[in-house]
């Protein structure tokens, strides 16, 4: 956090490194989050520039007790949302670009990672957006639930349990993935 | 079997990063769009500093031939540079020293302080002179200064020192108002508009009335115990307290039921209900509405939770349509529609009755409509009619969200199903 304060601080001063420390600290959980939730590395990368330069369209001005991580996660479930609701999108019509990068991972596992990857995925997108939402925020934004619950715009509680049912939810559905 | 845990395990785990050319294209736009933006908050910086300098010169100008205007009304003979030179004199003239807010004194004091004698000998006793002289009493928090205008004051005097007295919970206040109550006129309207500003409240109404009318609100309050008066002396544990909002976190006005519970907010949103017995369960559900019916949510507490403070946020609704039909396709009719918390078998709860503001409509082709479908939790429908019953998971709808739900089958089981397909 305090970190965070002063690469805002810096930003106020128009020093553009703090932009790409910012950007380099938070890359990962804003594409795994985007990634989670459309289950489509183009758009994804796509919601993670587009996050990212309104971050910095808003970073001159952007409060210095904000938190970035907030911000971002807000960011990315809207762009999202407006993804998955764009009527000229299709994740069939999307091409798949190869190359997911994943860290831990050495050349011996790469593939059977990437198949684990591949399948937590797509029973990722089989959830319900809501619960969807609450599980990669938590898990790959690192929210906790009471700023996930600012975000959703509900109580806390409900985003406990929308995570919670989320998990249950994937878990039903990989073992029918398993038993297939 | 994947267990929960597992599964947390699993995508804890995953972590995907972008290849080094797609960082460097984002990094690039990025500081191309901060770097304009920088630009332009710069530019806006320096117009507010520049408006900021213009608004208070032009302040300082007004208020400096306001001044000028105001010495040459009052000295109509003197000349211009006469008027500027003594104008600091004219100003900062105290025109009632006396009424200078006074330093607070230790009460032992105060007895002494020549309160009255001072109100009776200052020349200027018109209205606004006393009304400001009491309030510097008040100000300075003289109590007994307050009590001795209730003896030597005129009536409006001893008003005005009644009020700041009460707001200061001094208990000569209620003896002064009853006094000054009984030298009101109750025929005289003026009288009657005065008593009703002090909160005199049974001005001019026959004793008996009064006492009916006291022996009334006693028994009221007696079969009344969600009353708020009474719910402030229960223990706190026993009652569930905090507010309605909408998305925006504005407090709004409605109504909430938990479980068998029920009870409306004040126009302020806070709420307190009483809290859910839970029983053998684990947790209780509700569901909130405002006042105008077109937010609410459906939430649940758990029995380990602490119900202080809450929040609940109220959304917009989502709706729903479809049909019902039997196993050879053909409409029903008169069929029953309950919206319930969809939960597995492992999680009990104390449903009681879940009321909501659901706004359904059945038609007699079978085809129904559910306007108002509260948001916030996995909801499931249940269309059932004598012996045969279909369960429909809803999810979680999106506020606003339209669930077309296509035909519904009714059969004779009460088993989850799914919904329709093409629904």
């Amino acid at each position: 956090m305090l970190e965070d304060y002063q690469l805002v601080l810096r930003l106020h001063r128009g020093d553009t490194e703090a932009l790409r420390q910012i950007y380099l600290k938070y890359k990962d959980g804003t594409y795994t989050t985007a990634l989670a939730l459309l289950n489509d590395y183009s758009a994804a990368r796509s919601v993670l520039h587009d996050v990212f330069v309104m971050f910095a369209k808003d970073a001159p001005g952007f409060g210095l007790y904000r938190s970035v991580k907030n911000y971002l996660a807000g960011r990315v479930i809207n762009r999202s949302q407006e993804v998955l609701r764009s009527k000229m999108y299709k994740v069939e019509e999307v091409p798949r670009t190869m190359g997911r990068h994943l860290e831990g991972a050495d050349s011996t596992n790469e593939a059977s990672e990437q198949q684990h990857t591949e399948a937590a995925m797509e029973a990722m997108v089989k959830v319900p957006l809501p619960q969807r939402e609450a599980v990669t925020l938590h898990l790959h934004g690192g929210l906790s639930f009471r700023e996930i619950a600012r975000v959703q715009h509900v109580s806390a509680t409900t985003a406990q349990a929308r995570y919670s049912y989320g998990l249950e939810r994937l878990a039903s559905i990989l073992d029918r993935q398993v038993e297939t | 079997m994947n267990g929960r845990n597992d599964v947390e395990e699993k995508l804890r785990k995953i972590r995907c990063t972008t290849p080094s050319e797609v960082d460097e294209q984002i990094l690039v736009d990025a500081a191309a769009e901060f770097e304009r933006a920088a630009k332009v908050q710069a530019g806006r910086s320096w117009r507010i500093i520049v408006s900021g300098v213009v608004i208070i010169l032009l302040a300082a100008a007004v208020v400096f031939l306001m001044r000028r205007g105001e010495v040459r009304r009052e000295r109509p003979g003197v000349t211009p540079s006469q008027d500027v030179i003594q104008q600091p004199v004219q100003i900062e003239k105290p025109e009632q020293p006396e009424i200078a807010p006074a330093p607070r004194r230790p009460e032992a004091t105060q007895e002494d302080r020549p309160v009255p004698e001072q109100a009776d000998t200052n020349p200027d006793t018109s209205g606004q002179a006393k009304l400001a002289r009491i309030s510097a009493l008040a100000a300075a928090g003289d109590i007994n200064g307050l009590a001795a205008i209730l003896e030597t004051g005129d009536f409006a005097s001893k008003i005005t020192a009644v009020r700041f007295l009460s707001r200061m919970s001094d208990p000569r206040a209620a003896a002064a108002l009853n006094e000054l109550a009984g030298q009101l006129d109750p025929d005289d309207p003026e009288d009657y508009f005065l008593a009703e500003a002090l909160g005199i409240e049974d001005f001019g109404i026959p004793e008996e009335e009064l006492e009916e009318a006291e022996a009334d609100a006693e028994a009221e309050t007696a079969t009344e115990p969600n009353t708020p008066e009474v719910q402030k002396e229960l223990p706190s544990e026993q009652y569930a307290t905090g507010w309605l909002t909408d998305v925006n976190g504005y407090t709004i006005e409605g109504k909430i039921q938990v479980g068998q519970k029920q009870t409306a907010t004040d126009a302020n949103g806070a709420f307190s209900i009483e809290r859910p017995s839970f029983a053998e369960f684990i947790s209780s559900f509700g569901c909130a509405v405002s006042i105008d019916g077109q937010l609410g949510t459906v939430f649940h507490w758990n029995q380990d939770e602490d119900l202080n403070d809450i929040e609940i946020v109220c959304t917009s609704f989502a709706s729903a349509s479809g049909s019902v039909v039997d196993v050879n396709g053909q409409p029903v009719s008169n069929f029953q529609i309950e919206i319930v918390p969809d939960v597995n078998e492992r999680q009990a709860y104390s449903r009681g009755e879940f009321k909501g503001p659901w706004q359904s409509k059945i038609e007699t082709d079978g085809s129904f409509e559910i306007a108002a479908i509260p948001t916030g939790y996995p909801l499931a429908l249940v269309v059932s009619k004598e012996d045969l019953s279909r369960r429909i998971p809803l999810d979680e709808p999106e506020p606003g969200e339209h669930l077309p739900l296509g035909e519904i089958v009714l059969e004779a089981s009460l088993e989850e199903n799914s919904i329709p397909d093409g629904g």
